[in-house]
């Protein structure tokens, strides 16, 4: 509160936080390279998408049923009746988890359904000669235009809504483009008729994403968003936490600075046939001259090749999409997470990162050995 | 050897860029706390880089195709990405614009 006014009272400051800004793109980005496989679509795993757009919209709401009472216990003037409460309807917390899992069971059974309805009509679609590009171009189009122009006409409270609700539109094209992929690769193997689904199959899918929802929302969701919402509470009742904010209105800012400033880079810093405005134009490549490709692979090395139109075409979405992704991870760990003190801080880094990063080099240094697969020296 | 150029250098180089850059402003401190998670972060990237044989971005992605690294090297993945935070300066790790605690104690 008293720093609120000084931080933002010169421009200077300002360049603190666009270089934070661009250092957490930067991160993200490097993440998504690293670990979450870049610009490719989740290859043989249209399950884990379809598991990751569900969750959060349906077994949050009902964790955070279950798990209401307990975050209520932190309001000061209704600690010690909730408590009360809590030991008195303590039988109902199985019979809400017993209701989850209904209610589970229904959404995807609901699902499946729409699923067989989806890959008739995608069928139906594949005798006209739909292409992929096509497809993969209107989701990146429609990402990009709809978000950059709510992002210039809404206001901050509105803007991570409707940015959230893109993000789910474009996942569920995404979805629904997977399932008819699928659907070609399996007719073209002759392995599967669309009069017969496998039902056991079926059966099999719905098991284990019943059981993946329950175990992420049960682990993960629950005490991320909890907290946050716990916090919240905290702040408002007057308690003296170690959270950041104060107020929700700068709570939505500070949530949605860091997407702002995503969007600014995607604008301003990136070439303009890198943008993923310009996806749609497939054949741009070919009235480049070769250093300008080879300038294009090096910046994002996105250039995949279509067996079928024997064309090259560029793929923005799935890296736009998992970079958001990991934007949100560290935007909600600044409300989620409480501060360090600086002297733990460093014995953190120093003492713990530092020995278990050298261990876990040569640890894999020596597994690479043992396999005989250490890189050629060039 | 060009895939050279388009690796992790460049991401080193710029970490030591914005380093520098705040220290020139005066933030010892973060300054500080990015160089201690600069360490771990590269380390990580050394070892992910030997599995991988390659410094090519290109080369690391085509590795992933089937599964990707965050699933078989998750506690590498994990100090990765509490070192970002850190590295960042961001919210846990936040204590050069930590208001509050700047006032009272620190």
């Amino acid at each position: 509160m008293l720093g609120y006014n000084v931080e933002y009272s010169s421009v200077a400051f300002a360049l603190f936080f666009i270089g934070e800004y661009l250092h957490i793109v930067f991160a993200s980005t490097f993440t998504v390279v690293c670990f979450f496989g870049g610009w490719q679509p989740p290859t043989g795993t249209f399950e884990r998408a379809f598991l990751f757009i569900l969750t959060p919209s349906i077994v949050y709401p009902l964790d955070f049923l279950i798990h209401l009472p307990h975050s209520l216990e932190t309001y000061p003037s209704f600690a010690y009746v909730w408590l009360m409460l809590i030991d008195f309807f303590d039988w109902i917390i199985p019979l809400l988890f017993l209701l989850k899992i209904m209610i589970l069971s229904v959404v995807l059974k609901i699902s499946v359904v729409m699923q067989h309805i989806l890959m008739t009509y995608l069928d139906f679609a594949h005798q006209y000669h739909l292409n992929k590009r096509y497809i993969f171009s209107i989701i990146g189009v429609t990402f990009a235009v709809t978000n950059q122009i709510l992002f210039f006409l809404t206001p901050k409270l509105l803007f991570i809504l409707f940015h959230i609700m893109t993000v789910k539109f474009c996942l569920r094209l995404i979805f629904v483009f997977w399932v008819y992929l699928m659907l070609l690769k399996y007719k073209e193997q002759r392995m599967l008729h669309l009069s017969n689904m496998n039902k056991w199959v079926q059966s099999i899918i719905l098991t284990f994403l019943v059981g993946f929802t329950l175990i992420i929302g049960a682990v993960l969701f629950v005490p991320v968003f909890g907290r946050m919402l716990v916090s919240q509470i905290v702040n408002i009742s007057g308690f003296i936490a170690a959270s950041h904010f104060f107020d929700v209105k700068t709570g939505v800012f500070f949530y949605i600075q860091p997407l702002r400033g995503f969007f600014y880079a995607l604008n301003l810093f990136l070439p303009y046939f890198a943008n993923p405005l310009f996806a749609y134009l497939d054949n741009i490549y070919y009235t480049f001259p070769d250093t300008a490709r080879n300038f294009y692979v090096l910046l994002n090395g996105i250039e995949i090749f279509d067996p079928v139109t024997q064309t090259i075409f560029a793929v923005h979405t799935y890296f736009i999409i998992k970079v958001n992704i990991i934007i949100y991870i560290f935007i909600l760990s600044r409300a989620a997470l409480r501060r360090f003190r600086y002297d733990q801080l460093m014995r953190l880094g120093w003492k713990v990162f530092l020995p278990l990063s050298l261990l876990f080099t040569i640890f894999t240094a020596t597994l690479v050995f043992s396999f005989g697969a250490f890189p050629p020296i060039k | 050897m060009r895939c050279l150029l388009s690796g992790v250098y460049g991401i080193l180089i710029s970490g030591w860029a914005s380093n520098s850059k705040y220290a020139f402003l005066g933030a010892l401190r973060s300054a500080a706390q990015m160089v201690s998670y600069e360490v771990s972060t590269g380390l990580i990237l050394i070892s992910i880089l030997l599995v991988v044989g390659s410094l090519e971005i290109k080369c690391v992605v085509d590795f992933q195709e089937h599964t990707w690294l965050s699933f078989s090297f998750s506690h590498l993945f994990l100090l990765f990405m509490i070192s970002a935070l850190a590295e960042t300066n961001r919210a846990p790790f936040d204590l050069p614009e930590a208001e509050g605690e700047l006032v009272a104690r620190l």
